[in-house]
C-alpha cells in the first residue's frame, strides 16, 4: 500500500473517531470521585453502590454561631442563595416541616401507634403501670399531653411521639433548617441534594457557593461545607490545576531536552505533534469505550509522554553510518512489549485499569503509526555514545546484580500493604476540619448503615420490626410508621386496655366522661405528605425491590436474610483488597506474556531483557519499604508502566549498536514527568509518580551499566 | 417546663422601651432571687386541678433551679449550656416544642428582649402604682399551633403570676411568692 493511502486512512480514522465522540458523547463527562474508582456495584443482591451514591450526593452546609440568632440568620441567607435560580440543580432536603402539624396528622392514626415500652407493657397486660405513667406525666410540669385527653387518656400517643424525638439524631427541624445546640455553639445545617451535575459543573457550583457565602462569615459565625460532592469538586479543581502545571512543565522539559539532544528547535514540532496525536487517539478511544472515563486516566496519561517520546527521539536521531533498520526494529519491539504490559489490564475488573490500558495502547499505537507515516525529518548526528560512559566489567556484574537483588528482597520485607482508602486520601485542612465537625454533629462515628429489603413497603417494615423485636434498637422507617400488621396488633391491645381500665383512668384524672375506644385507620407511608421528603431519605427503590436505610451501632449483629449491615469504609477497603490481589495476578500474567514474546523475539537472551524492568520493580518496592512508605493498589498500578518503560530501555541499551543519547533524553523526560507527579497533592497520583520515578530510574541505570553488551 | 421558661424569658430582659418603667425597675433590681411557686394546671376534659408546688431560684446570667416538691419530687436545673433532671444531664432539645422553649431560655439568659420579640407580639401595660402586665401572643403559626398566649403579672419588686393558655384549652397558672431566705442549691449541671 502506498504511503499516501496509509496517511489518508490514518487521518480518516482520527476524523471518524472525533466525529463519533462528538455525536454520541458530547458534552464530555468525567468521573472524579473516589467512589467511581472503587466499583461497589459488584454485589448484585444489595444496591451498595446506589446507597453509597445516595449518601455521596449530599452537600452539608453547617453554620456555627456563638449566639442563636446570628447563626440562624446566616443560614436563612444561605438557604435563599441555594434556592435562587443560579443553583437550580441543587435541592435543600430539609423542608419547612412543621412538627406540630405532623403530630396532629399522626393523631388520626393514634391507636395503631405505640412506643416500644408501652407495647411491652400492653403485651404483659400491665395496665396499671400504663395508668401510673399517664398520671405522673400529667402531673409533671415537664411535658404536656400531645392530644386532648378524650382522645388519648393513657397518653400512649404522647409516649410514641416522645420516643421518636428521643431516637432522632441530634438535629431538630426548625423552619426548614436543621438545628442543634452543642455547647458552647449553636449549629444549623442545610443538607443539599446535588442533582445530575457533572464534575466541572459541580466544581463551579461549589466554588460559587463558597464565594457567595464567604462574606456571611464573621467573628461569631463560621460556615463549614462537607459531603462527598465537595470532595469531588475539590479534587477536580486541584487535579485541573496540577494537570495544567505538570503539562506545562513537562512541555518545557520536552522542549529543552529536545534541544539538548538535537541542538536545534525545529525537531520539537514533529515530537509535539506525535504526542498530541497519541493523546487525541487515546482520548477518543477512551470516550468511545467508556462514556465517562475517570479524570485520573489523563493524569496517568503523562506516562504516554515518556513512552511516546522514546519513539520520536529514536526515529529522528540517526547517527552517521548507522543502519536505521536496527532502530526501527527496536522501536517496534519496544511498542509490542509495552502493549503486552497493558493487555492484561484490559481484562481487569477495575474500570480504571481497563481505561488506562485502552488509553495507553491506542495512544502508543497512534504515536508509532504517526511517526512511521508522517515524520520524514531525520538528523544525522555524530555518535557520542562511547564518551564518558563508565563500563562495569562483566566479571563484577553478577555480584552487583546479586547484591541489588539481596538488598531489594530484604528491603521488601519492610513493605507494608495499605488497603484503607482513608489512608490514601487526605483532604486539605479546611475540608478535613469541616468533615470532622460535621461528622461529630451527625454522630457518624461508630455507626453503620442497616439496609432492609422487601418486595413491598410492608415487607420492609415487618422485617425492621422483627429486627427490633430481636433486640437491635434503631430509628428506622418503622419507628415512624409501623407495619399494618403491627398497627392492627397495637389497636387490639389498646382496645383491651380501654375495656379494662377506662373507668380507672376517668377516676384518676377526674375526666368528665368515660373515654371510649374508637378504632383509627391504618397509616401508610404516603399518608402524610409533609413527611414525604423525610421518608424518601430512608427509602431506595431499585431492582423492583424496596430498601430502607437506617443507622445502627457499628457492632450490631443482625441475623436476617432481608437485612444487611454496610460499613462503607470497610466495603471500599474490601473492594480495594480484591483489586490489589487481582493486580498481583495481572502483574504475573503480564510478566509471563512478556517472557513468551521476548523468547520469541530474542530467544535465549529473553531473560536478559526482562531482568532490568523486573529489578527496577523490585528495587523501587524496596526503596519504598526502607522509607516506610506503604504500598497501595495504585503503586502496583504504576508497576505496569515501570515494566513497559524498563523494557524499552533494556531493548535499546542491551544492543550495543543502538544510540544512547535518545534513550537518555527520553528517560529524562519520563523521569521528570513522573517525578513531578510524585509531588502532587492527590495521593493516588503521587503514589504512582513516586514508584514510576524510582522504577524507571532503576531499570534505566541497571540496563545501561549491568546488562549492556 | 415551658411555663418556667416563659416566666424566665421575661424576668431577665434587659432592654425595654422607655414607657416600660415598672418592668425596667423590676429587671434592674433582679439579681439572684428565690421564690416558692404553686402551679395549677386545668385540662378541659378534666374537672381536676392538677396542682404542683415547690421552689424556684433564678440567678441572672447563670440559670435557674426549679424544685418541684409535690405531687412528685423533681429537680430541674438549666444552665447556659446544659439541662439536668434529678441530677442527670438530659437532652431536652429532642423533645417536640422544645426548641421554642430553648429559644426563650437563651433569650432569658442573654437578657435580650429583642430575641423574644421575634417570636411573640408583646403587649405591655401598667396599672396602679407599681404593677405591670405583659401579654405575649405568638407571631408564627408554628408556635401558635400549640400556644394561644401567655400573660405575666408583676410589680416593680416581684413577679407575681403567669397565666398560659394553650390551643387545646389547657390553662396553667403559676403563682410566685418571693422568699426571704435564698435557696442554697447551686445552679450547676
Amino acid at each position: 500500500m502506498k504511503l499516501y493511502v496509509k496517511r489518508i486512512i490514518f487521518v480518516a480514522i482520527l476524523c471518524l473517531g472525533a466525529l463519533v465522540v462528538t455525536l454520541f458523547r458530547w458534552p464530555l463527562h468525567f468521573q472524579t470521585d473516589l467512589n467511581s474508582l472503587v466499583n461497589l456495584g459488584t454485589d448484585t443482591e444489595w444496591p451498595v453502590k446506589e446507597i453509597t451514591n445516595k449518601f455521596s450526593s449530599v452537600i452539608n452546609i453547617v453554620v456555627q454561631s456563638n449566639d442563636k440568632f446570628s447563626g440562624e440568620l446566616v443560614t436563612y441567607k444561605i438557604r435563599n442563595i441555594i434556592n435562587s435560580d443560579k443553583f437550580n440543580r441543587l435541592e435543600i432536603m430539609s423542608t419547612d416541616l412543621s412538627m406540630h402539624s405532623v403530630i396532629s396528622e399522626l393523631g388520626k392514626y393514634r391507636n395503631g401507634l405505640l412506643a416500644i415500652n408501652d407495647r411491652q407493657l400492653l403485651q404483659r397486660q400491665d395496665f396499671d403501670k400504663i395508668i401510673d405513667n399517664a398520671v405522673s406525666r400529667i402531673e409533671n410540669s415537664m411535658m404536656p399531653n400531645m392530644l386532648p385527653l378524650s382522645q388519648d387518656p393513657f397518653l400512649l400517643f404522647t409516649d410514641y411521639i416522645l420516643e421518636i424525638g428521643d431516637k432522632r439524631t441530634g438535629w431538630m427541624p426548625k423552619n426548614g433548617l436543621l438545628w442543634q445546640y452543642r455547647s458552647p455553639y449553636n449549629f444549623y445545617m442545610l443538607p443539599i441534594y446535588v442533582n445530575g451535575l457533572n464534575s466541572a459543573e459541580l466544581a463551579e457550583c461549589v466554588k460559587q457557593i463558597k464565594r457567595e457565602t464567604r462574606n456571611l462569615e464573621s467573628e461569631n459565625v463560621k460556615i463549614y461545607m462537607g459531603g462527598a460532592p465537595v470532595h469531588t469538586a475539590d479534587m477536580y479543581n486541584r487535579s485541573k490545576i496540577e494537570i495544567s502545571i505538570i503539562s506545562f512543565l513537562a512541555l518545557i522539559a520536552v522542549v529543552v531536552l529536545n534541544y539538548l539532544l538535537f541542538c536545534r528547535m525545529k525537531t520539537i514540532i514533529p515530537v509535539m505533534i506525535s504526542l498530541a496525536i497519541g493523546y487525541l487517539f487515546g482520548t477518543i478511544a477512551l470516550f468511545l469505550c467508556f462514556g465517562a472515563p475517570h479524570i485520573l486516566v489523563f493524569v496517568f496519561g503523562t506516562s504516554l509522554i515518556g513512552l511516546g517520546i522514546d519513539y520520536a527521539f529514536h526515529f529522528m536521531y540517526v547517527e552517521n553510518g548507522v543502519d536505521s533498520k536496527t532502530t526501527h526494529k527496536n522501536i517496534l519491539y519496544s511498542l509490542i512489549t509495552t502493549i503486552i504490559c497493558f493487555v492484561p489490564l484490559l481484562f481487569a475488573n477495575v474500570a480504571l485499569l481497563r481505561q488506562i490500558a485502552v488509553f495507553t495502547i491506542v495512544g502508543l499505537v497512534a504515536i508509532y503509526a504517526f511517526i512511521r507515516l508522517f515524520i520524514s525529518y531525520r538528523i544525522d548526528v555524530q555518535s557520542k555514545q562511547s564518551t564518558g560512559l563508565p563500563i562495569i566489567k562483566h566479571k563484577y556484574r553478577p555480584y552487583i546484580i546479586g547484591g541489588i537483588i539481596m538488598f531489594s528482597i530484604i528491603a521488601c520485607a519492610f513493605v507494608r500493604i495499605e488497603n484503607n482508602i482513608s489512608a490514601m486520601y487526605r483532604p486539605f485542612g479546611d475540608l478535613s476540619n469541616s468533615e470532622k465537625i460535621i461528622g461529630e454533629l451527625n454522630q457518624s462515628a461508630g455507626t453503620a448503615i442497616l439496609v432492609v429489603r422487601g418486595n413491598t413497603m410492608q415487607d420492609v417494615l415487618e422485617t425492621e420490626e422483627q429486627i427490633k423485636d430481636n433486640g437491635t434498637d434503631f430509628f428506622g422507617l418503622s419507628s415512624i410508621i409501623p407495619s399494618v400488621e403491627r398497627q392492627k396488633e397495637n389497636q387490639n391491645m389498646i382496645e383491651k386496655l380501654y375495656i379494662s381500665k377506662a373507668n380507672k383512668i376517668k377516676h384518676m384524672l377526674e375526666l368528665k366522661k368515660i373515654p371510649k375506644f374508637t378504632s383509627s385507620p391504618e397509616i401508610y407511608d404516603n399518608d402524610i405528605k409533609e413527611l414525604d421528603k423525610q421518608i424518601k431519605n430512608f427509602v431506595l427503590k431499585t431492582n423492583n425491590k424496596i430498601y430502607s436505610i437506617s443507622s445502627v451501632p457499628i457492632d450490631a449483629k443482625i441475623n436476617n436474610d432481608n437485612a444487611k449491615i454496610i460499613i462503607p469504609v470497610h466495603q471500599i477497603q474490601h473492594q480495594i483488597e480484591l483489586y490489589t490481589n487481582e493486580t498481583y495476578k495481572l502483574l504475573v500474567a503480564c510478566g509471563a506474556m512478556l517472557l513468551i514474546v521476548l523468547l520469541a523475539l530474542y530467544r535465549g537472551r529473553a531473560f536478559r531483557y526482562l531482568a532490568p524492568p523486573l529489578l527496577g520493580v523490585l528495587l523501587s518496592l524496596g526503596v519504598l519499604g526502607i522509607f516506610g512508605i506503604s504500598i497501595t493498589f495504585f503503586h502496583l498500578l504504576g508497576l505496569f508502566i515501570v515494566i513497559g518503560l524498563g523494557l524499552d530501555y533494556a531493548i535499546f541499551h542491551i544492543n550495543k549498536d543502538t544510540e544512547l543519547r535518545p534513550v537518555f533524553y527520553s528517560f529524562l523526560t519520563s523521569f521528570i514527568g513522573f517525578g513531578m507527579l510524585a509531588f502532587t497533592s492527590f495521593f493516588l497520583v503521587s503514589a504512582m509518580g513516586t514508584i514510576l520515578a524510582l522504577g524507571i530510574a532503576g531499570a534505566y541505570f541497571l540496563s545501561l551499566y549491568l546488562f549492556r553488551d | 417546663m415551658r411555663y418556667i421558661v416563659l416566666f424566665l424569658s421575661f424576668i431577665s430582659c434587659g432592654v425595654y422601651a422607655a414607657d416600660m418603667q415598672h418592668l425596667k425597675t423590676f429587671t434592674e433590681n433582679l439579681g439572684s432571687v428565690s421564690a416558692s411557686f404553686e402551679q395549677i394546671k386545668m385540662i378541659p376534659e378534666s374537672t381536676k386541678k392538677f396542682i404542683s408546688t415547690g421552689q424556684v431560684k433564678f440567678e441572672k446570667g447563670t440559670g435557674f433551679i426549679w424544685k418541684q416538691n409535690t405531687p412528685i419530687k423533681q429537680v430541674f436545673i438549666s444552665t447556659k449550656t446544659n439541662y439536668c433532671i434529678d441530677g442527670e444531664s438530659t437532652d431536652l432539645d429532642s423533645l417536640p416544642y422544645f426548641y421554642y422553649i430553648r429559644d426563650m431560655i437563651d433569650s432569658a439568659l442573654s437578657g435580650d428582649l429583642s430575641d423574644l420579640q421575634t417570636i411573640f407580639n408583646l403587649d405591655y401595660s401598667e396599672y396602679e402604682k407599681n404593677k405591670w402586665q405583659i401579654t405575649a401572643k405568638p407571631r408564627f403559626d408554628s408556635v401558635a399551633e400549640f400556644l394561644q398566649d401567655f400573660v405575666m403579672y408583676g410589680t416593680t419588686k416581684d413577679l407575681t403570676k403567669i397565666i398560659i393558655t394553650y390551643q387545646n384549652g389547657t390553662i396553667v397558672i403559676i403563682k410566685f411568692n418571693r422568699m426571704n431566705t435564698e435557696i442554697k442549691d447551686e445552679i450547676v449541671c
